[in-house]
């Protein structure tokens, strides 16, 4: 190995982060067309099909049309707050996006080549602490733009992602008791060891993890904050242009690093199904980064599914949801994974 | 009517909630129902009540469409022919800006001369062009078919 600290830290994570920066929003506009289509084959429709072949072109006219749009800062705005908000909702997103390990090391020209961009032995926490940060966002944009639907949008979002964000860690805390690392290639390694995925033994863990990211995405059932029909688009009603659209970047990016957070934490990560089990071995040939995309897209088709399916909650619903179910049931989770590795260190040894 | 009861254990399987995925999973593999219209066209029904057309050899001027209508879209005035029963309309003016495509003219009229065509891209770029006169009603109003 050649690797040095010039390659480990500098040229190869960069290399990596050009290439998500130049991937990710052309992916993220043909996550908004699969959406477009799934919602319209739900409803029996046929979805976008004028712009090329089965509208296969319709991200880059709608990317076009987003740039070529004037940039409009309400009168009375905190013009300041109001340009910055949707930046700090990119940035935070794609930011979540360096700390998934998206596939396992491979050696190219003689050098490491780490498929998580950043690999901190905390990943999972500062995960958790970024992503909160996107509330501040969506808080200073909905009041920056000094209009009521907007602030109306702010409020709800500063409640529900509070609220949901607690159970959401209680949940992961489980999981981090089982795999005793904060790290997210240490959980992979973790449910590597243990032969099994993790949502084999936190399957309630798994499914208040799936809602919980829901509601902290802000997607439906419980896209409150943004509530077409309530209030307009929510924290984004006063937006327009390429501003509007780093609100939708950052939006998706949240939706795929929640996604990506799941599925390490649950369906271990890029490992094939069923890590130990020799018979499948015949799978080792696809590399990591395929089962990494394929159960990432899987739950981006899960939140548009559900998207396609539910109506949205009432927001006392959503709260009562929240603070009355969804907190003690992950306290309980967490107890009870508490007790049972108690239980069985002592037993087994 | 009353919700219907849930068990607790269906509660916490989520049973209701998988039922709608299950529907909207089954939804997403039917065929669509939409026709991308200015490519491919929908067949229209037999009694599509489109662009309205009066056969002016047929009919004798009664008046009966014209007292019918609910719109007062139609004038038309007539004059005594030679021989008897030889009434004819002199001019027929039919305001499709007014018209709601009720048929009553259609029902009423003892001759059949007053119909609905199964036509139904009658848009203009002026408000006076939908006043159709007997010519255009007997030979139809000039069709575009969109294709683009």
């Amino acid at each position: 190995m050649n690797n040095t600290w010039l390659s480990d830290y500098v040229i190869i994570p960069l290399i990596l982060i050009l290439a998500i920066l130049a991937i990710f929003p052309l992916l993220v506009g043909y996550i908004v067309y699969v959406e477009r289509k799934v919602l319209a084959f739900i409803q029996s429709r046929l979805g976008p099909m004028r712009v090329g072949p089965y509208g296969l072109l319709q991200p880059i006219a709608d990317a076009l049309k987003l740039l070529t749009k004037e940039d409009i800062a309400p009168r009375n705005a905190d013009v300041f707050v109001f340009k910055i908000a949707p930046i700090i909702l990119l940035v935070i997103g794609f930011t979540g996006l360096a700390f998934l390990p998206m596939g396992e090391g491979f050696e190219l020209f003689g050098y490491d080549v780490s498929l998580s961009i950043v690999d901190v032995n905390v990943g999972v926490l500062f995960l958790l602490a970024i992503m909160s940060l996107s509330t501040y966002s969506l808080v200073l944009g909905g009041w920056a733009s000094n209009s009521k639907y907007p602030l109306l949008g702010a409020l709800r979002s500063a409640a529900q992602m509070v609220s949901y964000e607690v159970a959401l860690t209680f949940t992961i805390l489980a999981t981090l008791l089982l795999a005793g690392t904060l790290s997210m290639s240490g959980i992979i390694d973790a449910q590597r060891e243990a032969g099994l995925w993790y949502i084999f033994v936190q399957p309630v863990g798994f499914v208040l993890f799936i809602i919980a990211m829901v509601a902290e995405t802000n997607r439906l059932p419980f896209d409150l904050p943004e509530a077409d029909t309530e209030l307009v688009a929510g924290y984004f009603t006063e937006y327009s242009g390429f501003r509007w659209s780093f609100f939708m970047l950052g939006e998706y990016a949240a939706m795929v690093v929640m996604s990506g957070l799941l599925v390490t934490l649950y369906l271990g990560g890029w490992m094939r199904p069923f890590p130990n089990v020799e018979l499948l071995s015949f799978l080792d040939f696809i590399p990591g980064f395929t089962w990494f995309v394929l159960k990432v897209g899987f739950f981006i088709y899960f939140f548009i599914w559900l998207r396609g399916t539910y109506p949205r909650y009432r927001y006392d619903q959503l709260m009562g949801l929240g603070w009355k179910v969804f907190i003690p049931v992950s306290i309980a989770n967490l107890f009870i994974t508490a007790l049972a590795i108690i239980v069985m260190d002592s037993v087994f040894g | 009517m009353p919700a219907p009861e849930k068990s607790w254990a269906a509660t916490a399987l989520f049973t209701d909630l998988i039922t709608g995925l299950w529907t909207t999973l089954r939804y997403t593999f039917k065929p669509n129902v939409t026709v991308r219209y200015p490519l491919e066209r929908s067949v229209l029904h037999p009694n599509f009540r489109g662009i309205l057309r009066v056969d002016d050899d047929l009919c004798i001027a009664c008046f009966l469409c014209e007292k019918i209508c609910p719109d007062n879209c139609i004038v038309l005035e007539g004059e005594k022919g030679l021989g008897k029963g030889s009434k004819y309309a002199t001019y027929f003016y039919l305001d499709h800006a007014r018209c709601l495509f009720c048929g009553l003219c259609e029902e009423v009229c003892p001759v059949d001369a007053i119909y609905h065509s199964n036509e139904f891209e009658g848009a203009v770029f002026n408000r006076a062009d939908l006043v159709h006169d007997l010519a255009i009603l007997h030979k139809g109003h000039a069709i575009v078919h969109y294709e683009r």
